[in-house]
This record gives structure tokens, sequence and C-alpha cells, in this order.
């Protein structure tokens, strides 16, 4: 494990990037309609000369009027050199947009995840050490039904729920958690929950069948044989190994998790950057897109990165060339 | 049937309590979707009754919003939701499972060339990419199992790759290739064999996923077409009337969720049957 | 039906609230303090009043800016002087002079005059910029802007055009600072949003929420009561009817209007609030493309003019909120509109439809003998593709088989503005102004901008531009009595389903609260006030 290894997979970072942004580029264009037009036709009150000379104003402005390569090119250029353009929609630098929003969606995503793990590695041990018990079973229902409901339906039952039962709602105003803590895990932790909940299934799943296939190896068997106790077998010895893959497993769902938060922002009103991207698509706004887009796929990777790293300190048997 | 076999199956049913039951929902659901036309009691999309008609004898699960009986449109939406999960899943997790296979059985450039893809793809929020597609292809059922096409076989595709990189060292592979084998032979003999465990275990979950997702692009508005009856675009319409008509979510609800068990119960059976590490209990 | 659940239409308010219990407060001294809460359906992004046009950006900054003119808060049917203390006519109707107010200042502390109102008008009506509702509205009918002193502005008309006043009243036509709008070049900011409105704009949190805070130096003295506003956005409807039952919004009264389910479910949970149902002045409107086949074959056209069941639509899908056939809404534009009497009874909206359902499958089948297939396009918007399938129900039964085709919202734009679709089966239009010249110059001329089937008839552009032209009411009147029986017997490629209403509420405390007859306007709460 070495600076070697280290560089070889930083290394891989920009060609997965130009390729996600290409390919996000490549999509949006082909979506109907460019802002020019959306904001044209769907005022629709001006008559039909000037909306079509509006519309070539409007695209010449933006330099959408080039072709998509020259875009492209353009696009990429500017974000190597750390300028990630102007919004579109909002007229104010993507920069500052990023700022505001992806530390908060960090946050929720950071949430879920504590609260997911929390949650589903013990449920997931129990399951295991009690398997085909009924123990086991009431813990892989509660799992799966997790997987079967999905995050928007959760949501919305949440949102109904509270209001019903205690006639309450999380605080509409967004604090962030440097203002104040309470306040700001008041508004978060639903969302996090509803998300969690879903979450949690598989990571329950993969907690009990990894834990269920280290008991049977053998320095387990070693371990059980040597006279030591159930408990101390499945704590000391197996479950420090069966965390691996699970630990895998979490930082892959973690990066998806930043994409995933679209529908549960938009339900909870959380200005997040997945509330902003879906926005921004809905309104073709490029340059927010495809900086949110390499944003996010960068914090994919780099997550992906650190799970290896952990992984490689926690098992001392891999050795990274 | 012969005796020996349904007393096989009465071993493994009680052996795997969760699995038979997961097994028979799954048969109920494909029984439902087959026999549609035959079961619903009226037509899916028509809107021919009173709206917001709670469940009674004439309608056992109630009317929606615009009057159409809801257990008719759940029966046919077995079908549909069935549909899009079963093909979506064959391709994505059969197509990139092949992908993984044969890449990772070779190896070299082809491969990494390959992993690079398969990173761009899973670099990117799949709800994002799915909605960009959808907003890019149009909303058609069709569409939508393209998108979750797109959405599974990088999964697969890597999860098979770990899989295949592993039994390509084993050592009847390795006998295997010494003796002259020709590749096709032993991918075909000593590797897909070893993969099918997991393949399966991948179809399962993911149909479920599958169901869950189109769900959710139904409630961004960038599902299935509406006036399809999908189980997510139920549930969605239901999500907008639940006190005064708890019945449109609920049914459509219970029946997503009944089948998303099934087919987990069954994919966690299949892989603790046919994975020999797993079985037997523990102490 | 109990009093919170009083049904009431707009027109009706002001005689409503004399009888109304809990509007007995009408007559109590207006209290000082509180702030209004309410909620935004989307995320304005761009604050730029000029150029912008979505409700939102209206809603966001309404209250920081003040009009030349604006509809009066006391009655929102009339126009009153905002900016402007009063105005005269010049006997041809082609020159208007508006004295300003002395001693106004903007937010900033800088002195207001006619140089800013000049400056506003100009760059509305610079051909180059793109304003699409007060540019669009005035661009057709002034020449020239003038400051003639610094409180004297004085408008050249082009001709003698009746909505000028209408027009100029408008919460989109605001007037901006000059110093302002030559510092940042447009309105999009926050900080750009200096107005002489009774709220200064304070907070913008992006996708989150908007507020403003009480104007102490509002040229208007002892206005407003409220000590500020504060606007939640809130994107999903479940959020939205949650919001309002846990109590965290006074009021909801713009878009999108809540369900009749919505409504009671509301009820339920609170006591405290007013019900009502009310226009959102939007007529909901079927598409047909007159430029490709078949329905650039009159006969198509009618048979689908006369197949449609406005009523069935209203009924089923609006939960009875709406007014069925009309062209124009007689509680919006008055006798403007013909009568509904007469409306009603014409071949299309008359009822029952068996002769006229006859009629339609003759006419297609005398096109295609097996009756025809065609796409029918709708956006995936509110409740659209709940009308799209009983619009396709009701095809079917004079041989139309539709097949649906869903649009994501603003892709259907895209596709629609470039007419690139056969039939679309939902879609409303919003009058941007009270005056009926708004919906025919935008729905049914030529060249009208929402014209998306590109349907041409040249009586109607002609009656169109003569109403606009007609200084006097009663001729103007007549013009679109005719307009809207021309329209009616012609087939036209935009069929009017129905004006679009639905269920809004405000809570008890709120006081003064007058809905104008758009949506646009009366947002600015100047005089609203809140009981203990």
């Amino acid at each position: 494990m070495g600076g070697r290894y280290l560089a070889r997979r930083l290394l891989l970072f920009p060609p997965t990037l130009v390729g996600a942004s290409i390919l996000i580029f490549v999509l949006l264009r082909l979506v109907p309609g460019d802002i020019a037009e959306i904001l044209v036709y769907q005022t629709g009150s001006e008559s039909s000369v000037v909306q079509q000379k509006q519309i070539r104003q409007l695209r010449a402005e933006l330099g959408l009027d080039r072709p998509v390569a020259v875009q492209y090119v353009d696009w990429l250029g500017k974000t190597l050199r750390g300028d990630f353009g102007q919004s579109y929609s909002q007229k104010r630098p993507v920069a500052a947009i990023l700022k505001e929003r992806v530390p908060r969606s960090l946050e929720l995503a950071l949430l879920t995840l504590l609260i997911a793990v929390l949650w589903a590695v013990p449920l997931g041990v129990v399951s295991a050490v009690r398997a085909n018990t009924w123990i086991d079973y009431v813990v892989r229902v509660l799992s799966i039904s997790g997987l079967s409901l999905p995050i928007f339906f959760t949501g919305v039952l949440t949102l109904y729920l509270l209001v019903r039962l205690f006639g309450w709602l999380p605080p509409l105003e967004f604090v962030s958690f440097t203002v104040s803590p309470v306040e700001n895990l008041k508004q978060l932790i639903w969302p996090a929950l509803a998300q969690a909940y879903y979450i949690s299934a598989p990571i329950t799943r993969l907690t009990r069948s990894q834990l269920l296939e280290v008991i049977r190896q053998d320095y387990v068997r070693t371990a059980r044989a040597k006279g030591l106790g159930e408990r101390a077998v499945v704590y000391r010895h197996a479950l420090s190994n069966s965390l691996l893959p699970v630990v895998t497993f979490i930082g892959w769902w973690g990066g998806r998790l930043l994409g995933g938060i679209v529908i549960v922002e938009i339900i909870f009103s959380i200005p997040g950057m997945g509330s902003a991207l879906a926005q921004a698509v809905s309104q073709r706004d490029y340059p927010t897109v495809q900086a949110m887009v390499f944003v996010m796929a960068l914090i994919f990777l780099t997550l992906n990165l650190l799970v290896d790293l952990v992984y490689a300190w926690l098992d001392p048997r891999i050795k990274y060339g | 049937m012969t005796r020996g076999r349904l007393r096989t199956l009465g071993r493994l049913a009680a052996r795997q309590p969760l699995g038979a039951a997961g097994a028979a929902i799954v048969l109920a659901l494909v029984v439902t979707a087959i026999f549609a036309p035959q079961l619903a009691p009226h037509d899916a999309k028509e809107a021919a009754f009173a709206p917001y008609l709670p469940p009674s004898a004439g309608f056992p699960l109630g009317t929606d919003h615009l009057g159409r009986d809801i257990l008719s449109r759940v029966i046919w939406g077995a079908r549909l939701s069935l549909y899009i999960g079963l093909v979506s899943v064959t391709f994505g997790v059969t197509l990139g499972g092949l992908w993984g296979v044969i890449t990772a059985y070779f190896g070299g450039v082809a491969d990494s060339a390959s992993q690079r893809v398969v990173d761009v793809l899973m670099s990117l929020p799949p709800i994002i990419l799915a909605l960009s597609l959808m907003a890019a292809l149009g909303q058609s059922v069709n569409n939508v199992i393209i998108a979750l096409t797109l959405l599974l076989t990088p999964t697969a595709s890597r999860t098979l790759r770990s899989l295949v990189l592993s039994i390509r060292e084993s050592a009847y592979v390795e006998a295997a290739r010494s003796v002259g084998c020709p590749h096709w032979r032993v991918i075909a003999l000593h590797v897909l064999p070893n993969t099918f465990a997991t393949y399966t275990v991948l179809v399962t979950v993911n149909i479920s996923y599958a169901i869950v997702v189109e769900a959710s692009l139904s409630f961004l508005g960038l599902g299935a077409p509406p006036d399809e009856p999908s189980w997510g675009a139920m549930l969605t319409a239901g999500t907008q009337a639940l006190e005064p008509a708890p019945w449109m979510f609920l049914f459509p609800g219970l029946a997503i969720s009944l089948t998303v068990f099934g087919l987990n119960l069954l994919g966690d059976a299949i892989r603790d049957l046919t994975d020999p590490r797993l079985r037997g209990g523990l102490g | 039906m109990r009093s919170f659940r009083r049904v009431r239409y707009v027109l009706a308010i002001a005689l409503a609230l004399a009888v109304d219990a809990a509007g007995a407060g009408a007559q109590e001294k207006p209290r000082y303090g509180g702030v209004l809460t309410w909620f935004d359906y989307g995320d304005p992004g761009r604050l730029d009043v000029h150029a912008e046009s979505p409700l939102v950006v209206q809603q966001a900054t309404a209250g920081v800016y003040s009009g030349l003119l604006h509809y009066d808060p006391d009655d929102p049917t009339k126009i009153a002087g905002d900016l402007a203390e009063r105005w005269t006519a010049s006997p041809d109707g082609r020159t208007y002079t508006f004295h300003l107010r002395r001693g106004v200042k903007w937010h900033d502390g800088q002195p207001f005059s006619a140089a800013d109102v000049k400056a506003s008008f100009d760059r509305v009506l610079n051909p180059d910029f793109k304003s699409p509702k007060c540019g669009a509205a005035l661009k057709p009918m002034v020449a020239s802007v003038d400051a003639l002193d610094p409180s004297t502005v004085q408008f050249r008309l082009k001709f003698a055009a009746a909505p000028f006043l209408g027009n100029v009243a408008s919460a989109w036509c605001r007037v901006a600072a000059k110093h302002v709008l030559d510092k940042y070049g447009d309105l999009n900011q926050p900080e750009a949003q200096i107005g002489t409105g009774p709220f200064r704009f304070t907070r913008y949190e992006r996708g989150n929420l908007i507020e403003w805070e009480k104007n102490k130096d509002y040229f208007i003295r002892g206005l407003p009561y409220l000590d500020g506003v504060r606007q939640y956005i809130l994107v999903g409807g479940p959020t939205q009817l949650a919001a309002a039952k846990a109590g965290r919004v006074m009021l909801w009264d713009a878009w999108p209007p809540m369900k009749k389910t919505q409504a009671d479910e509301l009820a339920r949970a609170r006591n405290d609030v007013e019900i009502y149902q009310a226009s959102i002045n939007t007529l909901f409107v079927l598409y047909m493309n007159a430029q490709r086949p078949p329905f650039n074959n009159p006969d198509l056209r009618r048979a689908v003019n006369l197949a449609i069941d406005r009523q069935e639509l209203v009924a089923k899908v609006l939960e009875g909120a709406g007014v069925p056939c009309a062209l124009l809404d007689p509680k919006l534009v008055g006798d403007f509109a013909l009568p509904l009497e007469e409306v009603t009874r014409l071949p299309g909206c008359r009822q029952p439809k068996d002769a006229d359902l006859a009629e339609a499958r003759r006419l297609v089948d005398k096109h295609h003998p097996g009756g025809l297939d065609i796409e029918v396009a709708v956006r995936t918007v509110g409740n659209y593709v709940d009308r799209a399938q009983l619009v396709l129900a009701q095809l079917r039964k004079i041989g139309i088989r539709g097949a649906l085709k869903s649009y994501e919202s603003a892709a259907g734009y895209a596709v629609f503005g470039k007419g690139d679709f056969t039939l679309i089966a939902a879609q409303d239009r919003s009058m941007d102004t009270p005056d009926p010249e708004s919906l025919f110059s935008v729905v049914y001329s030529t060249n009208a901008g929402s014209n998306y089937g590109h349907w041409s008839d040249p009586k109607v552009d002609d009656l169109v531009e003569r109403a606009l032209k007609e200084s006097s009411r009663d001729k103007r009147r007549q013009l679109y009595s005719a307009l809207q029986r021309h329209i009616f017997e012609s087939a036209p490629a935009s069929v009017p389903v129905a004006w679009v209403e639905g269920w809004f509420f405000r809570d008890k405390r709120l006081m003064n609260y007058k809905p104008a007859l758009t949506t646009y306007d009366n947002n600015t709460f100047m005089k609203v006030w809140l009981r203990e």
C-alpha cells in the first residue's frame, strides 16, 4: 500500500470525470427544448415573430448557437481552470450555487448514513446470530419492507403523520448546522430517517450474510474450539472481518445517496443540491447541471477511493502494489 | 409432479419458510399478470364510475379520483410492473452480467477500458440519469425500460466481474485452460455455472428495485405514460388524497410491497440454498 | 355547510364580507404588527419583474415596488393611482399625462422622480428587451415616454388604445429606480430589489424562503400594517398541504389551487381558516394543429368542437370548479363576456350531447370511415393528465382514437411552441391583465404567442384589432360579442373548454385581503392586517 497505488487511482479520476461530463452534456442536449425556447414559449404572450427573434437573441447571448462540440470544449476548458460559468436560471456564478447547496446535501447524506448504519448493522448482527429463528425473520421482513416503499411515499407519509398525530411540521425555514444545530436537526432528521429506512435494508442483509459466511471460516472455528464464548467469537473475530464488504457497500451507497436525495429534498423542502439539480434540469440550466453532476461524480469517486483505503487499513491481508 | 419431488419441495419449504412464502407470492403475481384480462372486473383506464368510492362489494378496493376501479388497475398494474421489471432486469442484469463475465475472463485492455465505462455510468447519480434520459426519450413504457436497463447494467457488470476474477484464478479453470479447452467452453462450462447464484440474487433484488424506481419516476412526472395503470403512478395519485381516500395509496402500496417482499425472500432463499457455505444454521 | 367552508367567488367577496360573520372585522380598527406567511409554488431564481413571466417572480417582489397605477387594494376591480397622484388623457386619447407623488424615496434613500418612470418604461418598451408581460402588453400601443419635469410623465400612444390604463396598472409594469438599473443592469439579484413599495426586500434564501420587512418610509403614511411578509418556497403538493394544515401558512391564494379533497382535509384540520372557491383567471384550452392533417380540415375541427363535453370535464376533473364553455368569464370581465345562458345553448356546449355527438361522428365518418388514430399530447403538470384521459374517452365516442403522449413540463412548451403536435388535450392560459384583449391577442390572433395550433382567421384578426383601437366601451363590448360568436361558429383550433377555478383559503385573522381579478395583481399586502 503506498503512494503508487494512490497515484494510480487518482489518475483514473480525470477520464471518468470527463466521461461523465460528456454523457450528461449529450443527454441534456437530447432533451427537447433549450432555455431560450422554454423561456419564450412558456410565456407565450408575445407575437410569434417576436418569439423567434427572442429565441435567436437568447441563444446568441448564451452561446447556445455554437456547435455542441465547441460548447463542450469551452465548458471543459473553463471547468478545468476552476470556472463553472454563470447559471442560466439564476444569472449568477454556478460556483456560488454549489457553495450554498453542496454542504447541505452532504450533511443530509451523512446523517442518513449515520442513522442507517447505527440501526442496520446491529440488526444484521442479531439476524445472523439468531439465523432462522423468529427474530431473524422479523428483522428480515422489517428490512425488506424498507426496500419496498418508494422514498417519496415514506416521505409524504411522514409529513402527513407528523401533522396528523402531533399537529407539528418540521421548520420550513432552513437553518444551517453552524447557526443552530438543534433547529437544523429538527429539519433534517425526518428526511434522513425516511431515506435511512430505505437504504438500511441492504446494509442489514449484507451484514447478516457476511457474518454468516465468516462465522463458518476456519479461524472462527478455531476460536470457538479454543473455548471462547459465543459472544466473544462473534464480536471479537467475526464481526470485524465481516464488516469489510459492508464498508465498501456503504461507501458506494453514500455516493449514490447524493443523487437520490432529489425526492426527499423536494418533499421536506430542503434547499440542497438535489432539489436544485432537479430544478436546473427542468429549466435546461446546462452550466448548473453540468457542474453539479461533475461535483457529484467527484464526490462519488473520492468516497470510493477513501473506502478502498479504509479497507486496506482495516484488512492487513490486502496489499496494493 | 412425483411424490418424491413434492417431498423435496416440502423439505425445502420447511428449511426456508420465508423463501417458500416468497415463491408463493411471486407465483401468485405471475398468475395475476398473465390472467389480468380475465381477472380484472372492469376496464383499467375507463373513468366509468363515481370518484373516490370507498371499498365496497361492487368495488372491493374502491375507485380513484377519476372514478376508475382500483382492483382492476392493481391487477393490470401487476402485468405492467412485472413487465417493466422483468424486461429491464433481463436486459440490464443479463447483458451487464455477460459484459462483466467476458471482460473479466479475458482481462487486459478490454477489461480496464470497460471498467472505465462502468465507472462513468456509476458516478452519475442514478435518479438524475433516469430523469434526463426520460425527458430526452419521452415517456413510454419502453423508454422506462431503457432507462432502467442503463441503471442496472453497470452494477451487474461490476458485481459479476469481481466474482469472475476470483473464479478465473480457481484451480478448475486453470486446469481446463491448461488442457487446451477453448475459451467459450471454459466460460460456458466452468465460469457461468459458478455465477448462477449471484445472478439469480441480482435478478430478484433488481426487479423490485426497478419497480420502486419506476414509482419514483412517476412521482417526478417522468414515469410510464400516466394513463397506464402502473403501481407507481397509482401510488403517486394516492399521495394526493392520503386522508380522504386512503384506499388509493394503500392497495398499490401493498401490491408493490408484496412484490418486493416476495422477490427478495425468494432471492435470499436461492442464495442460501445454492451457496454451500451458508447451509445450515448457526450454533 | 359549516361557516368556515363557505364557498365564494372573488367578485362577490366585497359583498360577502359585509354579511360574513367572520368579516365583521372589516369595520374594526386595523391593528399594526405581525408577519404574514404564505408560499410560492417554485423558486423564482431571477427576480426581474420586467423581464420574467412566472407568477412566483410577481409573488417574490410584489410588495417591494409600486406602479404608476395599480388595481385598488380596497377594490381590485378598479384602477387607482399608485406613484401617480392623478392623470389626464388628451381628447384624442393618444396622450396621457401622469402627475407623480412628491417626496417619495427609494428604499435606499434616493429620491424618486419622473426619470425613474421613464427609465423603467423605456426599458420594457425597448424592442430588443424581452419583456413578456408589461412589454408585450404595452409595446403595440405606446410610441414614447417622456419626463416633462421631475414630477410629470407623458405617454404618447400609437393609437387610442382602450386597454392602456389597465395595462399600465398591471403588477408587471412596476417602476424601478434608474440608479439601480444603471448600477446592476437588471433586477435579477436580491440586492437590486430596491423599490418604493410598502415593504423592503430583506432576504432571499434560494429554494427556501423570501422575506420582506415593513418600509417605515412608505409614501402612504400609516401603511403598511404588517411588520413583514414571509414566503416559503414549497414545491410539492403534499408539502404545501402539510404546511397549511400545520398552520405554517396563513394564505393560499395563488397557483396551484387546492383540490376539493385537499380543501376538505384542511377544513378538518383547521377551523381558523376560511375556505373559498375562486377563479384563477385561467382558460383551459384544447388545441388542435390547424397546420397539419387531420385538423387542417375544418370538418374535423368542428367534430372535436362538438364532441368535447365541457360540463363533464368540469364536473369530473375540475371537481365542479369551473365555468364550462365560456370564451370569456363574466365573473372576470363582466358584460364583455357573452351571457352564459347564450353560450351554454351553442352546439358543442348544449346538453344533452346526443345530437352534437351524432353530427360529430358523421363528420369524422365522412373523411375517415373507419375512424382515425391520432397522438394526443399533454404536459405532465397538475391535473392535465387527468383531463387528457377524459378527453381521450370523449374523442373515442366519435371514432377518434387517441394515444397519450406526455411531455415533461418544459419539453412540452418547446414542442408546442414549434407546432410539433396533433392535438393538445389540456393547456391553461392565464390572462395577463383583466382586459378581454389579453385573451384574444394571446390565443386567437394569427400571430398570437399561445396560438399553438396556428389557426388563422382574418375576421378574428380584424375584430381583435378593431376592439383594441376602439375607445368607446359600448362599441368594444359589441365587437367582443361579435368576436366570441364568430369564434364559436367557426370551429376554432383552440377550443375553450372552461374557465378554471379552485379552492383557496385564508386565515381568519387575515383582514382586508382582497384577491384581484388576475392572480398577479394586488399581492402587495399594503393594506392587509392581522387580527389578534
